[in-house]
This record gives C-alpha cells, sequence and structure tokens, in this order.
C-alpha cells in the first residue's frame, strides 16, 4: 500500500529505459551495420562502365540501344 | 440489470457497487436515490471505504455490532472475521488475484480470426473472377528478368541475390 505509485513508477522508468536502449542496440547491430557493410562491399569493386555495357547489351535502355 | 449480468459474466471488476450487489443477490434492494449517496468500492488505493460493504444487518449482525462496542478480546476470531466480512467485501488478497479474462478474450480473438479467415478462403473459391494477366507465370518471370538486367536494387536487394557470372540465383 505504501508507496504505490513511486514503486509502479521506478518499475516502469527502469523498465521502458532498458527496453528503448535494447531496442536501438538491436536495430544498430541488426539492421544500420550490416547495411553500411552491404554497400561498402558493393562499391568496392564497382565499374560503372562495365555496368552499364551489360544494361545496354541487354537492351533496357532506351536512349542507347544494342546495336 | 443486462449490465450487471454482464459484469458477473465476465468476472471480478475492481469496482463493486450496489448494481453488482443486485445481480450477486446480496441483501437490500437498489432505490433511485441510493445513487446519490456514497458507494462502497473495493480498490487498491481505497482502503477504507466510504461506507460498509453490508448495510442492511440482520438481527444477529445487529448483536455482534453491539458486542463490538465492548472489548474487542472478548471476540472469536470467527466474529472478528463476521465483523471484517461486514465491512469490506474482498479482502486485498482477493482483489489483487487475477481472473482468468485473458483466456476467454484470447479464445474471443482466435475464433474471429478463424472465422475471417474461414470467410476470406469462401471468397477467393466462390467469389473472385480470375487474377489478371500480368500475375501469369511467364508475364512474371519476364518482369523479373528485366529487373535484373536494370539492375534493381543491386546492393542489398533482387540484383543483389542474382549471380550474373553463372546466370542463376545465388545460393
Amino acid at each position: 500500500m505504501r508507496h504505490l505509485l513511486a514503486r509502479r513508477m521506478k518499475f516502469h522508468l527502469l523498465g521502458a529505459f532498458l527496453v528503448s536502449m535494447g531496442c536501438v542496440t538491436v536495430y544498430k547491430f541488426g539492421v544500420a551495420e550490416p547495411r553500411k557493410q552491404a554497400y561498402a562491399q558493393f562499391y568496392k569493386n564497382y565499374d560503372p562502365m562495365k555496368d552499364f555495357e551489360a544494361m545496354k547489351a541487354a537492351g533496357v535502355l532506351e536512349c542507347a540501344p544494342p546495336k | 440489470m443486462l449490465a450487471s449480468r454482464v459484469f458477473s459474466l465476465v468476472g471480478r471488476r475492481s469496482i463493486s457497487t450496489s448494481l453488482c450487489l443486485r445481480a450477486h443477490g446480496h441483501a437490500g434492494v437498489v432505490k433511485a436515490e441510493d445513487y446519490s449517496l456514497s458507494g462502497y468500492v473495493d480498490r487498491r488505493d481505497v482502503p477504507l471505504p466510504e461506507v460498509a460493504f453490508v448495510r442492511d444487518l440482520s438481527a444477529q449482525q445487529k448483536a455482534l455490532k453491539e458486542k463490538e462496542k465492548a472489548s474487542w478480546s472478548a471476540l472469536s476470531v470467527d466474529e472478528k472475521v463476521e465483523l471484517y466480512r461486514m465491512k469490506f467485501n474482498e479482502t486485498y488478497a482477493e482483489m489483487k488475484k487475477g481472473t482468468n479474462e485473458w483466456k476467454t478474450i484470447l479464445g474471443g480473438v482466435l475464433f474471429f480470426l478463424g472465422l475471417t479467415g474461414v470467410i476470406l478462403i469462401w471468397q477467393k473459391h466462390f467469389m473472385y473472377g480470375t487474377v489478371p494477366h500480368t500475375l501469369s507465370e511467364e508475364w512474371v518471370s519476364a518482369q523479373t528478368k528485366r529487373m535484373l538486367d536494370m539492375r534493381v536494387n543491386p546492393v542489398e536487394g533482387i540484383s543483389a541475390q542474382w549471380d550474373y557470372d553463372k546466370n542463376e540465383w545465388k545460393k
């Protein structure tokens, strides 16, 4: 009966803080970091001219048809 | 009256008004004036409600109330419990106890989800016509091929799953 609100508030404040911090850490290491790695990997050895020639040959570029 | 029946059906609530007393068949008929008077509540943060729980005492209970005016050490344990129950409806332990309401609610939710599923299946089978030709097997594969040629989402998306050297999906 004593400290009814204070006890509840303390529990929930701490819980809310931990849960939100947990969500942030999970997102950072589950989503954000892998995404940054993926982009770094992709652009490490990326040759745009080669990509362009491949797309042109496939015929998807209206202004640069395969000749 | 119907509302009080619903109260007793769903389970105990934290607020027990005189209307609920009627549903449980307790003593005391509720008159119109009673709604303007203070009521009894079972709440954790109200340790001493405005009125006692039992309003109209029987002769036996009245005698006990008289005995209460004398020394309390003269009262037996049963009499003390009876006096408590006259003043309060539930103990704190009883008040804080959980109900089984969640099972009813979960059951109801799942039932209606299932019913909705049945309705959707019936609709797909009996009501809807054929899907557009753009969802046929050939069209979708031609569409996917064009997406791969255009290098759609090459970093994390569909073109990243395709092996351009071996001309097949990556393992």
